[in-house]
């Protein structure tokens, strides 16, 4: 792996770790700038593979940062906060973050992420926008796993204000029911497109996830962990492998463990996601 | 899955302290794009223990969940011991939530499970 360069904006001791963590996980050579101005500045110097914005500053600092990025094509910005602000969220990855984390993150998260960043090619596919509020977000998803991974971040975020273990769980339900759509719905084909609605109430999460695929028949879950019998855990899985079938089939199961409602239309290329608050 | 890039797991494969004894440490999140190097790797180790690493694993899908399962199936069909270690709270909540919890031999850490296993 090719060493990186990574410009972070070092404005909070939180970010030691994440410095910290960054050289355990790749060769890199990380920068350090004091704020969001000097690091918009360092961009016109020099090409960087990454930058961590700040936790502090304005959002338009920030801004700033992924617009100045976007200009030289070769570089991701991730965007930090220091508190949870969907509709940040929303208008940093609208303009072109990479992602958007506020605090309290998960390191591994964010090392993860950044290193994801650092892999991906550029141009970013575009996440399209057909609703962009915090508590009725419409995106729009070709069928590639940058994409669908910027996303779950960013609907992750839209559920910063829960307790994080809840926000987490959410977030594993929508994955995974994306991924459903992303392999079987769409087969990967990128030109196909995923649609996923986020609504926001005092008293619920909802999503509703939708690909453009034949569907599939709810009732025939033999392969599915969710069709198993009270007791036998793991049947689905000798299914799976007697139809040399990739592990896996748990999707269904631990989404419907983790929503209250789990409901699909009749085709079986759309299910809605519904948990109350 | 044509056309998916690789995510960039990294998978260390370290010595136990005591001869037999393998460790496999994972890096990042074990998915859907990565899980085939997990798969390969847990099915070319022929070791009589099997230690697999999840401390360094944010997350896991449904895919690798799969694959951690053919893990256990394997050993239990060739009479070999296995255990995942330093699990993070999350995966442990999947786990549970997956139903297949008491199934995974599971150990807070290495020094525990080759003390148990070896």
């Amino acid at each position: 792996m090719m060493t990186r360069r990574i410009l972070l904006v070092h404005d909070d001791p939180a970010l030691d770790a994440v410095e910290a963590e960054l050289h355990d996980r790749l060769p890199c050579v990380i920068d350090r700038v004091e704020s969001n101005a000097e690091a918009a500045a360092s961009l016109c110097r020099g090409p960087y593979d990454l930058v961590l914005t700040g936790v502090g500053g304005t959002l338009d600092e920030k801004l700033s940062i992924v617009e100045s990025a976007a200009r030289n094509c070769q570089t991701r910005v991730i965007v930090l906060s220091a508190k949870p602000s969907a509709m940040d969220a929303i208008t940093a990855v609208r303009t072109g973050a990479f992602a958007y984390f506020s605090s309290p993150w998960s390191l591994l998260s964010l090392r993860e992420a950044a290193v994801r960043a650092i892999e991906a090619a550029m141009p970013l596919p575009p996440i399209g926008f057909l609703s962009a509020l915090s508590n009725w977000l419409v995106i729009q998803l070709h069928c590639e796993s940058i994409t669908i991974d910027r996303a779950v971040q960013l609907l992750r975020e839209m559920n910063a204000d829960l307790p994080a273990s809840l926000a987490d769980d959410l977030s594993t339900a929508c994955r995974e029911m994306i991924l459903n759509a992303a392999e079987h719905g769409c087969q990967w084909d990128h030109s196909q497109c995923i649609e996923v609605i986020f609504a926001r109430t005092g008293r619920m999460a909802m999503y509703q996830i939708r690909d453009s695929g034949p569907g599939f028949a709810v009732k025939e879950l033999e392969h599915a962990a969710v069709g198993n019998p009270p007791g036998n855990p793991l049947q689905h899985v000798e299914y799976r492998v007697n139809h040399n079938m990739r592990p896996g089939g748990f999707g269904m199961l631990l989404a419907r463990k983790i929503v209250d409602e789990m409901l699909y239309n009749e085709k079986g290329n759309e299910v809605i996601l519904i948990k109350y608050l | 899955m044509p056309n998916q890039p690789t995510d960039p797991v990294k998978i260390e494969k370290l010595a136990g302290s005591r001869e037999g004894v393998h460790i496999l440490k994972v890096i990042g999140p074990l998915t859907i794009y990565n899980f085939f190097e997990f798969q390969d790797m847990t099915r070319k180790d022929s070791s009589p223990v099997l230690i697999i690493d999840l401390g360094n694993v944010p997350f896991m899908d449904s895919a690798a969940l799969g694959s951690l399962l053919g893990v256990h199936v394997s050993c239990e069909k060739h009479n070999r011991k296995y255990a995942v270690v330093n699990l993070p709270d999350r995966l442990r909540t999947m786990f549970a939530m997956a139903g297949v919890k008491d199934y995974l031999v599971n150990y807070p850490t290495v020094a525990d499970a080759e003390a148990a296993l070896a």
